[in-house]
C-alpha cells in the first residue's frame, strides 16, 4: 500500500528519472541552451569579456611565438637565398678567374711574340735607327696668296749682273708665274725643308717639293708633267684580314693628265686591277704611304711591259693642309754613342 | 584530473582557434577544435561505457555541452547555440557508441567528421536563418562539410596518440 506522501512524491521520483535519462539531459541541456540564447546582451557581454581576457595572456604568448617563428622562418629563408647567390656569386666568380687566367695567357703568348717579332733575325741587340722622319705642317696656299707673296719678291742680282731699269723679268715657272703646274705651300727652307721631300695627305701622297724657297715651297703633284717616282705595286689578299702581298716595282710617271702611267714592269710580273700602289720601302719610313689603286692594266703583244694606268688615292681633290716628311739625323742615335764610347 | 586535462584543453583549443585562425584558414574554412576536443572527449568516455560507472557518461554529456558553451562565447554569435548543438551531437555519438564499435581510430575519425560536420552545418544554418549569413545553402553545406573533413584531418596524429595510449593502459591493466 502507498501512503498518502508517497503518493505525492511519486510523479516527482518519475519526473527526477526522467530527467536522470540520457534524453532528459538533453532536454535539460536543450532549455539551457534556449535560456542563454534569449539573455539580454548586456548580461552576457560581461561574461564574453571575462573569457576573452581569460584567453588574453595565451593569446598574446601564441601570437608572440607565431611572429618569432614567422621571422626566424624569414631569416631562414633569406639566408637561404643569400647562401643560393653566394654559391652563384662564387661559381661565377670562379669562371671570372678562370677568364682572367685564359686571358693573361693569352696576353703572355702574344706579349711572347710581339717581343719576337721585334728581335732582330740574327739577335743583335736592337740599335737606334740613323735617320728619323718629321713632318712639317704646312698650308696650301691659293692664288690671292700667292699675288701678295710675288709683291714681295727680291731679285739677288742688280746691276753689277747686267740688270737695268725697265728689263723684263721671266718667270721661272715655279713661285711665280700664273701658268705654273706645281701648287704653292707656306713652309720653305726656314722650316729645313728640301726638294724631292714627299708631300702627304694624311697617308695618301699628293706630290713632292719641286722647289724650295725661304717661306714657300713648290709641289709638284704626282699628276704634273714630269713627276717620276719608284712605287711598289702591292695586292690585298683579303679585305677584311687586311693582309698583303708585295708585288713587283715600277716607275710612276706623272703625265699632266687625272691617272699617272706606271712604267718599267714586265708581263712576267703579275699586275691586277685594283692593286694598290705603295711608295718604296726606305728603311725610314716605317708605314706605306700609298699613291694610287691600279685602274687599267694592258698586256701589249708584242711588248715585253705593261700598260698601267694608276687612279691617285688623293683624287682631285686640293687638300687645305698637307705634311712634308723630312728626314733628319737621329739625335738619340749620336747621344747613345756617345754614352756608349764613354762607357768605353 | 580528467577535467583539469579537458579544461586545458578547451583553453587551448580557445587559444589556437582565436591566436592562429590566419594561418589555419584555408579557402575561408577552419577546423572546429572545440567540437574536435568535444567529439574525442565523449567518444572517449563512451567507448568505456561497458566497463565504467553510467555516471561517467553524463559528466562527458554535460562536459561536451560545457565544451559548446565555451565555443559560443569563443565566437560572437548569441550564446545557447553551441551548446545546443554540442549537447545534441554528444547524445547522438553515446547513442552511436551504444551501437557501434567506436574505440576503432577510424570509426573515430569518422565520427569527428560527422559531428563537426554536423555541429557546422548547424551553426551555418542558424546564421541563415538568422539572417546572419547570405551564402547559398549549398555553399554553407560544402563549407561544412570542408570544416568536417579538414577537423578530421587534423584529429588523425590526435586519435593516433590516444589509441596508443589506450592500448598502453589496456596492455598494464592486464598485466596488472
Amino acid at each position: 500500500m502507498m501512503t498518502s506522501e508517497a503518493r505525492e512524491l511519486a510523479p516527482r521520483r518519475k519526473l527526477g528519472m526522467r530527467l536522470a535519462s540520457p534524453r532528459g539531459r538533453l532536454v535539460v541541456v536543450l532549455a539551457g541552451a534556449v535560456m542563454l540564447y534569449v539573455f539580454p546582451e548586456r548580461l552576457v557581454e560581461p561574461i564574453r569579456a571575462a573569457w576573452t581576457s581569460l584567453l588574453r595572456p595565451a593569446q598574446i604568448a601564441t601570437t608572440g611565438t607565431l611572429d618569432f617563428a614567422r621571422s626566424r622562418w624569414n631569416r631562414l629563408q633569406a639566408s637561404w637565398a643569400a647562401g643560393e647567390r653566394l654559391a652563384e656569386s662564387e661559381r661565377e666568380i670562379e669562371t671570372v678567374r678562370d677568364e682572367n687566367r685564359r686571358l693573361e695567357e693569352a696576353l703572355k703568348a702574344a706579349a711572347v711574340n710581339r717581343d719576337d717579332s721585334r728581335e732582330p733575325a740574327n739577335g743583335a741587340a736592337p740599335s737606334e735607327p740613323l735617320l728619323r722622319v718629321d713632318a712639317v705642317e704646312a698650308r696650301v696656299l691659293g692664288r690671292s696668296a700667292e699675288t701678295f707673296l710675288r709683291g714681295h719678291d727680291l731679285l739677288d742680282f742688280g746691276a753689277g749682273k747686267g740688270a737695268t731699269p725697265g728689263a723684263l723679268v721671266v718667270d721661272g715657272g715655279f713661285v711665280s708665274g700664273g701658268d705654273r703646274s706645281g701648287a704653292l705651300v707656306d713652309a720653305g727652307a726656314d722650316l729645313g725643308l728640301r726638294p724631292g721631300r714627299l708631300v702627304l695627305a694624311g697617308r695618301r701622297v699628293w706630290g713632292k717639293l719641286a722647289a724650295v724657297g725661304p717661306q714657300t715651297s713648290v709641289v709638284e703633284r704626282l699628276t704634273d708633267r714630269g713627276y717620276r717616282d719608284t712605287v711598289q705595286i702591292v695586292r690585298r689578299e683579303a679585305a677584311d684580314t687586311g693582309s698583303a702581298r708585295l708585288g713587283p716595282r715600277g716607275m710612276l710617271v706623272g703625265n699632266g693628265e687625272a691617272l699617272c702611267r706606271i712604267e718599267m714592269i714586265e708581263t712576267t710580273e703579275p699586275v691586277a686591277v685594283g692593286d694598290e700602289v705603295w711608295t718604296i720601302a726606305d728603311g725610314v719610313i716605317t708605314a706605306p704611304l700609298i699613291y694610287g689603286r691600279i685602274v687599267r692594266a694592258e698586256r701589249p703583244a708584242a711588248g715585253s711591259h705593261w700598260q698601267i694606268w694608276m687612279a691617285p688615292a688623293i683624287g682631285s681633290e686640293v687638300p687645305q693642309r698637307v705634311a712634308v716628311l723630312k728626314l733628319e739625323l737621329n739625335a738619340a742615335r749620336f747621344a747613345d754613342s756617345r754614352i756608349q764610347s764613354e762607357r768605353r | 584530473m580528467q577535467f583539469v586535462f579537458l579544461a586545458a584543453a578547451v583553453y587551448a583549443a580557445a587559444v589556437v582557434q582565436t591566436s592562429l585562425a590566419p594561418v589555419l584558414e584555408v579557402r575561408h574554412v577552419m577546423p572546429d577544435l572545440f567540437a574536435l576536443v568535444a567529439v574525442l572527449w565523449r567518444l572517449n568516455t563512451a567507448s568505456s561505457i561497458g566497463d565504467r560507472a553510467a555516471g561517467n557518461s553524463h559528466r562527458s554529456f554535460f562536459a561536451a555541452a560545457l565544451i559548446g558553451l565555451a565555443f559560443d562565447l569563443t565566437s560572437s554569435g548569441p550564446l545557447g547555440v553551441g551548446l545546443g548543438l554540442f549537447a545534441v551531437v554528444g547524445f547522438l555519438i553515446a547513442w552511436l557508441a551504444s551501437k557501434l564499435d567506436l574505440t576503432h581510430p577510424f570509426m573515430q575519425l569518422v565520427t569527428v567528421f560527422l559531428a563537426t560536420s554536423a555541429i557546422a552545418a548547424g551553426e551555418a544554418a542558424l546564421c541563415r536563418i538568422r539572417g546572419e549569413a547570405s551564402l547559398s545553402w549549398a555553399t554553407l553545406l560544402v563549407r561544412a562539410i570542408s570544416v568536417g573533413v579538414y577537423t578530421a584531418g587534423v584529429a588523425v596524429p590526435i586519435v593516433m596518440v590516444l589509441g596508443w595510449f589506450r592500448n598502453v593502459g589496456h596492455a598494464v591493466r592486464a598485466d596488472g
